[in-house]
């Protein structure tokens, strides 16, 4: 059964409030959404029909929030919960190719579950994963701001949203952040 | 280095990056002595920040790819080419990836499409993608979107620079929504279609149309993109032999690799609308090949087994365009539009209907909706038509067991009389007229049965004889007849036979119509069908089935022909517009509907052959449309008696006339207007006896209509056998004197016989109405007839109607002054008369007996290939 849009715009609110149960409670349904609309693309031609992780970030808030109910800052909320997701999803899937492909042994892939995420780019999402691992211990912060441009999309203005920051604080932050992400991932440590 | 570290050479580049470029490098110098590891880390910081947006950039995009979507397989993100910044892939298709860029020069936001490197093209096929793209870049159109230019990388990858829209392509959206309510889908669809139109216009086809080649922006307006980019990709699609985008939208003339033209992006179109309304492709298939395979062999299902609600004239309009054979689709998106204007008014009015409170206007645009005639009639009628010929068979062979001699050959004769329509609302009256022309025509088909015309049967009728009355004076065995009732949502057609010598109905069925139920149509098929094998087991059904000619698979086009079959033969100044305008209308409906064009171009002639209306204006218009009919089923006898009438009473063309003719003759022997224009054409051979027997054969197929037997009238004073055209006229005088021109020939027959009073006296009990081509044979007559005054008042009123432009004719007027002695003005005028075209009658019409050895009338003789 799909959540009720008020039940997850409730849910949204009780965490925007301060409630982070009520975070936890809206992963479960996040999650499922995300996948949910992912699979359904499948149903279609591939090119012209799949969505990128934003798209389906997006889509997932349409889908589960009733949006003329809700603030600006409940909406950046669920769209930076929505990308944590979006990464985990990634993660997970390439850590397990990954792995499969090294001959590691691990337990088999529930391949259906997984079908919508190509093999294609998971370097790419297991280099960045690690990378954003690492900036989340030197500047939390700027962790959730890549997290939120890179796996759902955000602009600039709803991650701000999401973090609780100024637009000025979060422009700064972005910038020496990836100027710090683009030298990691060509392996050039910073003393 | 930990989180303190980090905040430390955080703080120091926020600092370092909001200065001044040339302040940068003196704090970075300073630093470099003071703090040489701060130094070196704000450095890397800085190059990396220089270069962060593109080596990041194809990270975002792997990563957004990781779900199948955009990318930047070009890797192109961050670089400028040209004078433009690309900054992220916005999507890529089977032609090429969309980047979205800035243009420095012009600085504004641009899209650029690069086409994929297996297009890249020689340099004479670039040169020909090129001036299509400039083509279609130089529409200025709300509906297309335009092109700002066109480069070339250093690759040598071509890119084209179009605005970047907000909004979303069709396909989005359809894959979010799923199916869309009809007035969003007719929308967009009309803007497609004025969009094609232009396109079209200027000669360029978009060959790739789909849903993710339409923008549907912010405001709801429609662009459709990348026109002229799928010639590129035909152009090297042979060379690499892949297969790029979808099969989905191809026509079937695309698929099989032929010519196309602007028909194919109207099957593209249907397509796309197909999916809007019902979610679903009409084509379906796991594989290429499948999808293919459907679009070449496959009927997709109808629109309204996906989705009950739509309207019967929407699911037409769809249908239509997924037409196999180009030829049976729209002509061009300018047809299209008229039609999708035409349902989105009828659309519109079912939602206000049901929002009325007035059930009674509700159903009247149901019925406008659901016209109940096309498959629903065809299917009573083959119904009627195989038990009347199983009847018939049937009494054909009873004699036989009796033994009389030869009755197998024997031929059997029926009249089908107008079904009558029962609760009397004049409006469906052409409909319940339809039903029994329906069946007259296709029981002419059978061998072995003659069936009497239908105007013979209808006049009969309407003097309210009894059936078995109608029957002996037709002198026709078996008689059809029936009724149709409308009642709420039902329509209940009754039909009986009726034995003529014992005036026993001999069957009798009835077949009721759920008005609201769309798919009746098909299980009444299959019934007929049963039916056929019940009944007929020795005679294939399908040839049972053939013998009813579906001319038009559209039942709104078949009811508004029918309608204007109606008011075309009344043949009176009236009802000449009211025939055009249904015909245009069934021709709108559908606008491959051979016959109905037929019956306009038939409209439009003979209303300037009457005389009432000017030729100049009338006859290009029959002639295109004749044409047109022509084009579309070249196998109609209507079509070919068109061209007839034209060829000769127009062009003066007997040759063509007589080939037409005799087309017309050989598709049916029994077509009573294809003799009546032969009798035409033997009067302009000057062979009189001839033409005398074509009008009999018209008459004998036609016994009682009057146009027959008052042109039979004529032929018989243009042979000099004024007797026989006296009880010819006299006849049919008593019987339809009401009918236009019918006085005026009786009149000319007293005259020629020199029994003036009678004459006069014809005139003037008949002066209403007058044909304005046969004024000319009134005046003669009082020429002939001593009243000079009323003969010179009509010369005035023809020739006061020449100088006003109306309608009047210079034969007319010569007709008059040789009736009144004035032979040089007689030739004059038949001199001028000559220059519109053949005089069919130069040879044998009596009025020009006393010019006959002038040297001006010989000369006119030659000139009509006479020797003279």
């Amino acid at each position: 059964m799909a959540p009720a849009s008020s039940e997850v715009t409730g849910l949204l609110r009780l965490w925007s409030a301060g409630d982070e149960t009520a975070r936890d409670r809206l992963i479960p349904l996040v999650y499922d959404r995300l996948r949910q609309l992912a699979h359904r693309r499948l149903g279609f031609a591939p090119v012209e029909n799949s969505l990128n992780t934003t798209e389906l970030v997006h889509e997932a808030y349409i889908k589960l929030v009733d949006a003329p109910r809700i603030d600006l800052p409940d909406r950046a909320h669920f769209l930076g919960l929505a990308s944590e997701i979006m990464r985990n999803l990634l993660v997970d899937r390439a850590r397990a190719r990954l792995a499969a492909k090294r001959g590691g042994g691990l337990k088999a892939l529930d391949i259906s579950e997984f079908d919508w995420i190509s093999d294609e780019n998971l370097e790419t999402v297991s280099e960045l994963d690690a990378a954003l691992k690492r900036l989340d211990a030197l500047n939390p912060r700027q962790g959730q701001l890549l997290q939120h441009r890179y796996f759902g999309g955000l602009t600039l203005e709803e991650s701000a949203s999401a973090i609780g920051l100024s637009l000025a604080t979060a422009k700064r932050d972005l910038r020496s952040a990836r100027a710090w992400l683009a030298l990691e991932l060509k392996g050039i440590q910073l003393t | 280095m930990n989180a303190q570290r980090w905040g430390e050479i955080q703080a120091g580049f926020d600092a370092i990056i909001e200065l001044a470029p040339a302040d940068r490098a003196s704090r970075l110098q300073s630093l470099a002595t003071s703090d040489p590891e701060m130094h070196e880390a704000l450095q890397s910081l800085l190059r990396s920040d220089a270069a962060a947006s593109r080596e990041l950039a194809p990270v975002a995009a792997a990563i957004a790819a990781t779900t199948g979507g955009h990318s930047d397989p070009l890797g192109l993100v961050g670089r400028t080419i040209s004078h433009f910044d690309l900054h992220e892939a916005l999507g890529a298709g089977g032609m090429g990836v969309v980047y979205r860029a800035y243009d420095q020069r012009l600085r504004r936001a641009v899209a650029l499409k690069f086409l994929l490197p297996h297009y890249n093209l020689d340099a004479s096929a670039k040169a020909r993608f090129l001036r299509e793209a400039h083509a279609a870049a130089a529409l200025d159109h709300p509906n297309l979107c335009p092109l700002y230019e066109v480069g070339t990388t250093d690759e040598g990858w071509l890119f084209l620079a179009m605005p970047l829209y907000e909004g979303e392509t069709l396909r989005a959206r359809l894959t979010r929504d799923g199916s869309m309510m009809t007035s969003d889908a007719l929308n967009i669809v009309r803007q497609i279609a004025e969009g094609l139109r232009a396109a079209h216009a200027a000669g360029i086809v978009h060959r790739d149309l789909k849903p993710g080649n339409v923008m549907v922006l912010p405001d709801g307006t429609v662009r459709i993109l990348d026109f002229g980019l799928a010639k590129a990709r035909d152009q090297t699609v042979t060379e690499t032999g892949g297969a790029f985008g979808t099969v989905s939208y191809m026509s079937p003339e695309q698929v099989r690799g032929e010519k196309v033209d602007g028909r194919a992006d109207l099957w593209a179109l249907g397509v796309v609308m197909y999916e809007m309304l019902t979610g679903r492709k009409p084509f379906g298939g796991d594989e290429e090949f499948a999808i293919a395979h459907a679009i070449l062999h496959d009927q997709p299902d109808l629109p309204t087994t996906h989705r009950r609600d739509l309207p019967a004239a929407l699911e037409a309009l769809v249908l239509r365009l997924l037409q196999k054979d180009p030829a049976k689709r729209y002509a061009d998106a300018s047809t299209l539009l008229r039609d999708l204007e035409r349902v989105g008014t009828l659309t519109a009015g079912t939602i206000d209907a049901m929002r009325t409170r007035w059930r009674r206007s509700s159903r009247r645009i149901a019925d406008t909706l659901r016209p109940v005639s096309g498959r629903f009639l065809l299917a009573i009628t083959a119904v009627a038509v195989i038990t009347a010929a199983y009847l018939l068979s049937k009494a054909a062979l009873a004699p036989a067991n009796r033994g009389v001699a030869a009755a197998a050959a024997v031929q059997r004769s029926i009249a089908v009389l107008p079904f009558k329509n029962v609760g009397g609302d004049p409006s469906n009256a052409p409909f319940s007229d339809g039903i029994a022309d329906e069946l007259t025509t296709a029981l002419g088909k059978i061998d072995q049965l003659n069936v009497m015309a239908r105007t013979s049967a209808f006049s009969l009728t309407r003097k309210g004889l009894e059936p078995r009355e109608i029957g002996r004076q037709l002198n026709v065995q078996y008689v059809l007849q029936g009724s149709v009732e409308t009642a709420a949502n039902r329509r209940r057609v009754k039909a009986n036979l009726i034995d003529i010598s014992s005036g026993k109905e001999v069957w009798s069925n009835n077949f009721e119509n759920d008005a609201m139920n769309r798919d009746v149509f098909s299980v009444e098929d299959s019934i007929t069908r049963s039916i056929v094998h019940q009944l007929l087991p020795r005679i294939p059904s399908a040839a049972i089935v053939a013998s009813v000619k579906h001319a038009t698979e559209n039942r709104e086009a078949r009811d508004l022909y029918l309608q204007g079959r109606y008011f075309f033969e009344k043949r009176d100044s009236a009802s000449f517009p009211k025939a055009q305008d249904y015909f245009r209308r069934a021709i709108r409906s559908d606008p491959s509907y051979a016959l109905a064009y037929a019956g306009l171009a038939d409209a439009y002639s003979h209303q300037s052959g009457f005389g009432f209306a000017l030729p100049a204006g009338n006859l290009p218009k029959a002639k295109q449309y004749a044409a047109r009919a022509l084009a579309l089923d070249s196998t109609l006898v209507e079509v070919h008696t068109a061209l007839a009438f034209i060829a000769l009473f127009f062009d003066g063309d007997r040759a063509r006339a007589r080939q037409e003719l005799e087309t017309a003759l050989r598709l049916d022997d029994r077509n009573a207007p294809a003799h009546l224009f032969r009798a035409w054409y033997f009067v302009s051979t000057d062979s009189a006896s001839a033409a005398i027997a074509e009008g009999r054969r018209a008459v004998d197929l036609d016994p009682f209509s009057a146009l027959n037997n008052t042109r039979l009238i004529s032929f018989l004073v243009l042979g000099g056998r004024y007797d026989e055209a006296l009880v010819q006229a006299r006849k049919t005088f008593e019987r339809d004197p009401n009918f236009a021109g019918l006085g005026q020939e009786l009149a000319r027959v007293y005259t020629q016989l020199g029994r003036c009073d009678e004459a006069l006296a014809v005139l003037t009990h008949t002066a209403d109405q007058p044909v304005p081509l046969l004024r000319g044979v009134r005046g003669y007559t009082y020429a002939r007839c001593n009243h000079r005054a009323q003969a010179v008042a009509e010369l005035d009123h023809l020739r006061s109607q020449i100088r006003d432009g109306d309608y009047a004719s210079h034969y007319s007027l010569a007709v008059v002054e040789a009736g009144l002695g004035n032979k040089d003005q007689a030739l004059a005028d038949l001199e001028k008369a000559a220059v519109g075209g053949l005089i069919l009658t130069i040879e044998l019409e009596p009025a020009w007996a006393s010019l006959h050895s002038d040297p001006r009338f010989i000369a006119l003789t030659r000139k009509m290939g006479f020797p003279g």
